[in-house]
This record gives structure tokens, sequence and C-alpha cells, in this order.
């Protein structure tokens, strides 16, 4: 069953007279159970996609698409208050910085039992709420789940405030977890820690997700499929060891390049030269364009998602040149 | 809770210390005046010996430091010795037990005027950041700052009291004697205490509104889906709170100061019109008893806001 489908979306921001483009022509489709690793460096429009799905995004931003649907319902047209009502309990999101996450007037206990009335649990009481609340701190690895219940976030470090948000997270039981760079302000055995739990619970629970990172180590050991964002575009979509084994486009392969120098140690990284601003709001031609060693004179026109492969998707009309060698 | 416990007694403890050393300072000030006691009493009688006399019965012949630890005695029993001028020689204490409430209550007015308004026009404003409400919020807040307070008082005579007859001129009456006269009769005074304030404090409210509806825990909070409700109400005005409480405990400096002059405008004996009538009689002891009844009041309030905040951000503790 499709979890998710997305297609054509676009997202521009208004500014005081104009209005700039962040995301366009964003398309792909999640089933239930699995994971999607959403990957591309800052700025790609990786949190922004995500955040259009979930109706997150400020006032001034402008979301069109031919169609966002959840489990088939469309979400295009619900307003706010039946937004809310799916939010949290139908799908929800885990943010990158956890330690803001939390209000910090508030304790732990406080986030759960507020949670707990999204799941309509009131009826049974705080003493009901905390038991879920402890058992899903529990799956997150949470030595005592009670004491950390009574804790503000500032007595907390960051990796037990990214668990507990996980668990907040766990415990409104959701069918679509997105998670935003969960790791990527928590020291590295931390962040492997974190990963691995996430590893645990997908295989655990029956949810989807969709994994936003700029680590292709990380997107490979967790994700079914590898999406790669590139200046508000999707430029290649596919199995995660399709991707892996076999990138198409010459951003994804630039980005495993890295991976497996950063696995080898070399002393000096390859860099991709330039910078994502020279792609962003690009229409009539290739956005990677200005950065890619395959550039020529044919990519400076509209640039398609097409198939590839067996179930593959790519943007570039060279792809094909890469097929067989990495 | 030790932690809570802990820096309650930190405060107080900082509050006592304050206290003596604040009061040594406003006595020295106070010695270092120009005139002398008791020229001010003995006035044309005064001889050599006349003086001498006044100032052992006073014990003004000791050394300072010992009329300051005498003096200071007396202030910790509410004993702030006799005036040189009022009624040939009244106790202060009784004084200040008169007058003291009058200035509590037209503080404490304008204080609730101030955060009953500011409430209203931070939060719209913050709600309605860019409109044309924010716009209006901010030009009385400009009009409320710039405004001295005597200046305020005289056009709300003239406008709310001599034009239309609302509210009396002069006068206040003891909320002893009745609160609803006190309250109608203390209006005016509040008012004018209250406009500057309450631009300052609306300021601060809409500011730390905004800062907090920006936070990622409010989009974490909708994320989860809390209604646009709670979230304002738990997470954005529940954290704004804070730096509120905050400047309404500093603004109370401010507070004193406009309660000396807008005492006077009006009419109401105060501990403000005291201090004034006293610095113009030249009566030292009651100048510094006010001084020092000032000090504690500032210190006192602060020590509250402390509290108040402590228990609104636990944060604060550790």
């Amino acid at each position: 069953m499709k979890m998710l489908d997305v297609k054509g979306l676009n997202i521009s921001f208004a500014l005081d007279s104009s209005s700039i483009n962040i995301c366009s022509d964003v398309s792909f489709s999640l089933a239930q159970g699995k994971v999607l690793g959403l990957i591309g460096e800052s700025g790609s429009g990786k949190t922004i996609t995500c955040k259009a799905i979930l109706d997150l995004l400020p006032e001034n931003a402008e979301v069109e698409a031919k169609e966002i649907s959840f489990k088939g319902q469309n979400l295009l047209g619900l307003n706010q208050k039946e937004f809310d009502a799916m939010r949290g309990t139908a799908m929800a999101m885990i943010f990158q910085d956890p330690v803001g996450s939390f209000n910090p007037v508030k304790t732990i206990g406080w986030h759960f039992l507020h949670a707990g009335k999204r799941r309509n649990l009131k009826q049974y009481g705080r003493g009901r709420i905390f038991d879920d609340a402890e058992a899903a701190l529990k799956e997150v690895e949470i030595a005592n789940p009670r004491e950390a219940l009574k804790k503000y976030p500032h007595q907390l470090s960051g990796g037990m405030l990214q668990r507990c948000l996980i668990a907040l997270v766990l415990f409104l039981k959701p069918s679509l977890i997105v998670a935003d760079e969960p790791t990527t302000n928590l020291d590295n055995l931390v962040e492997r820690q974190i990963v691995d739990i996430f590893d645990k619970l997908r295989n655990k629970i029956d949810a989807s997700f969709i994994f936003i990172t700029h680590d292709m180590t990380i997107a490979e050991q967790i994700s079914d499929e590898i999406a790669v964002m590139y200046a508000g575009q999707i430029v290649e979509h596919g199995n995660t060891a399709d991707i892996i084994d076999n990138p198409h486009h010459p951003y994804t392969r630039a980005l495993i390049n890295t991976a497996r120098e950063l696995e080898s140690d070399v002393d000096v990284l390859t860099e991709i030269s330039g910078d994502i601003t020279s792609g962003l709001g690009v229409h009539d031609k290739c956005r990677f364009g200005p950065r890619c060693p395959l550039h020529s004179a044919e990519c400076d026109k509209p640039i398609e998602l097409r198939n590839i492969g067996n179930h593959g998707q790519v943007r570039c009309i060279k792809a094909e040149s890469f097929e067989g060698h990495v | 809770m030790p932690a809570h416990l802990k820096y309650f007694l930190s405060r107080f403890l900082g509050a006592l210390a304050t206290i003596v050393v604040g009061s040594f300072l406003v006595f020295m000030v106070m010695k270092a005046a120009p005139g002398d006691p008791a020229l001010t009493v003995l006035g044309d009688f005064a001889t050599p010996e006349t003086i001498v006399e006044f100032n052992k019965k006073h014990g003004l012949d000791n050394p300072l430091i010992i009329q300051y630890l005498d003096w200071f005695n007396g202030v910790i029993r509410f004993n702030f010795g006799q005036s040189l001028t009022i009624s040939s020689g009244q106790d202060i204490s009784d004084l200040l037990a008169y007058r003291l409430p009058n200035t509590i209550t037209i503080g404490i007015y304008s204080i609730v005027i101030a955060t009953l308004v500011s409430l209203v026009l931070g939060t719209a404003a913050a709600l309605n950041r860019g409109k044309l409400t924010d716009t209006a919020t901010t030009s009385f807040s400009i009009l409320g700052v710039s405004m001295p307070d005597f200046w305020l008082g005289y056009m709300l005579i003239l406008g709310l009291s001599i034009n239309i007859g609302l509210f009396p001129a002069y006068g206040f009456i003891s909320p002893f004697e009745s609160i609803s006269g006190s309250l109608h009769s203390g209006f005016l005074p509040a008012l004018a205490i209250a406009a500057p304030m309450a631009a300052v404090f609306s300021r601060t409210l809409r500011a730390s509104l905004v800062e907090n509806l920006n936070r990622d825990h409010v989009i974490v909070a909708k994320s989860i889906g809390h209604s646009y409700k709670f979230i304002f109400l738990h997470h954005v005005f529940r954290n704004s709170i804070i730096p509120f409480v905050v400047v309404i405990g500093l603004q109370v400096r401010y507070l004193l100061g406009g309660v000396v002059i807008i005492e006077k405008i009006f009419g109401i004996n105060g501990i403000g019109s005291l201090m004034v009538e006293a610095a113009f009689a030249r009566d030292y002891f009651v100048v510094q008893a006010c001084a020092v009844v000032f000090l504690a009041t500032v210190l006192v309030i602060n020590f509250i806001v402390d509290m108040i905040c402590v228990l609104l951000d636990p944060r604060r503790a550790s």
C-alpha cells in the first residue's frame, strides 16, 4: 500500500516584492513500512519538502502540487483543523535540534501528558499516560524513564533529549515519521546510538520513515530507497543498493565517492567545486550544470526526471555514460 | 526543592546586605548635604551653647559610625526618630504609617493598570505583526515613553477632571476610609504613572511573544497536532511572561520617581510628597527615612519578582 504519494510539488517563498522558488517538481512515493533516505547538501530543499507535506511551513510559503496524498487521502484540500487532527497521530516529524524541541520551562513528562491528549488517552488519566510514555522511553533505550519524565529539558543532554523526542513521536504511534537529520547536532558516538535506534525501530514498528540526512553512509545503513535532492529538485531516486552500487547522476556519484573516501581515511577529500546557490531557481537548464564535469551545451535546457534501469529515476541526459563504472 | 531553597536563601541574604550598604550610603549622603539640623530647628535662637546642647540631645556629637549604628538600630525596629519640623517633633514612624498606605495604593494601582493595558496591547501587536494594530500600539508606546508624567498628570486633570468632571483634580481618599473612593480619586494619578510603564511593558511583551512564536518547540508542538490556542497559551505566552515580569520589577524604580512628582501634583499625602516637603523644610531625618523606605520597597519588590521568576522558569534555580 502506498503510504505517501507526492506529485509535482513546487514550493516558493513570498518576499516583500518578489517570490523565490525553493523546490520544483518534487515527486516521490513511499510504500508502507519502507524507509526513504532523503539526501542532499544544505539548502537542497530536503527539510522544506517534508515540512510542506506536514503543512508546517511559515505563512509566506506558497505550496503547489499536482497531488500530495497520505494513505489515499488528499492532503491538499485540508484546512488547519483537519491537519491538526492528522499531525502527530498519523504523521509526525523529528527535528534537528533536540534541545530547542522541548519547551524549556516544562518537564519532559508534561510534553508526554499533553501529547497523550492527542491520542485521546486523557480518559485513562495520568498514570496510564505515563505508563505508555515510559514504555516509549524504554524503546529508545533510556535507562530510567520514570526519572527522565520528571526532568526539565536543561537537565538532560542533547542525546537524551533526542531520544525523548523520538520516544514522544513513537508514543503518538504515527504511520509516517519524518526524521530531519536527527543526529546532526550530536557527537559521533551518540549519533551512532541514535542511528542504531532508528535501525531497530524500522524493523519493529509498522511505520514508514523519511530519513533526511546529508550522510550517505547513514542513508545506506537505514533506508530501503534513496532520493537525492539538489537545489530543490530530486535528481535521482532508486533502491538503496542500486543507488550505492550504480549511481547515474554525476552529483550522486560525487556524493558516494566522498563517502567512500571518508570510510577509507584518505588525506584529502575530493571536493565538488562551486556551491549550490548556482542552481537555485534555475528553470531553463540543468541545475547541477555549473558544477558538473560532464556539462555541455546540450544540458542547457529543462531536464526532466526520467526512468532508468528497473526501478530508478534520474534527472540527467548523460546518465547512461556512467553505466557500469563506478 | 533544595535548588529553589538555595536560590531563595541567596537572594534573601543578598537583599539584606543591600539594605545595610544602601542605608549607609543614604546616611552618608545626608550627612554630606549642606546645612545643619541644629540651625534648621533653632533658627534665630541658635547660640553656640544651644547648638551644642541640641547636638548632644540628638546624639549628633558622636562619631559618624556610632551615629549611623544608632540610626540603623532604630530603622530595623521601624523607629526613625523625630521630625525636626513637623508638629515640633512628631515620630517619623507615625508619619510613615499614615502616609505609606496611600503611596502603596497608588503604586499597586498604577502597576495593575499598566499590566492590564500592556497585556492587551502587547498581545494584539504580536499577533498582528506589521499590520495596522502593530503600528498603532508602537506609536502609542513611543508617545507613552515620551510624555513626561507631570505633564501627562496636568493634561489628565485638565481633560478628565476640570472639563468633564469625571474624576477629582486634587486630593486622595485613603483606602482605609473607602476602597471605591480610593480607586476613584486615585485613578488619574495612577494613570499618569502607568502610561509610560504600559508603553515599556507592552513593547517587552510584544518582543518576547514574537521571539517565542519562532522557537523550535512551537513548530514541534504544531507537528504533534496541538491546536493554535494550546500552542499560544502553553508554548508562547507562558514563556513570554518571564521577561515581562522581570521588566515590571525593574520599572518599580521608575515608579517611585514618578510617585514623588505625581503625589505633589495631585495633593496625595504619600511618602513621595512627604519627602519633597521635608526636603524643602530641610528636615534631614524625614528625608533620610523616606529614602530608606524607598530603598526597602525596591528590594522587597525585586525579591518578590525574583521568586516569581524562579517559579516561572526552572532554569534559574540551577
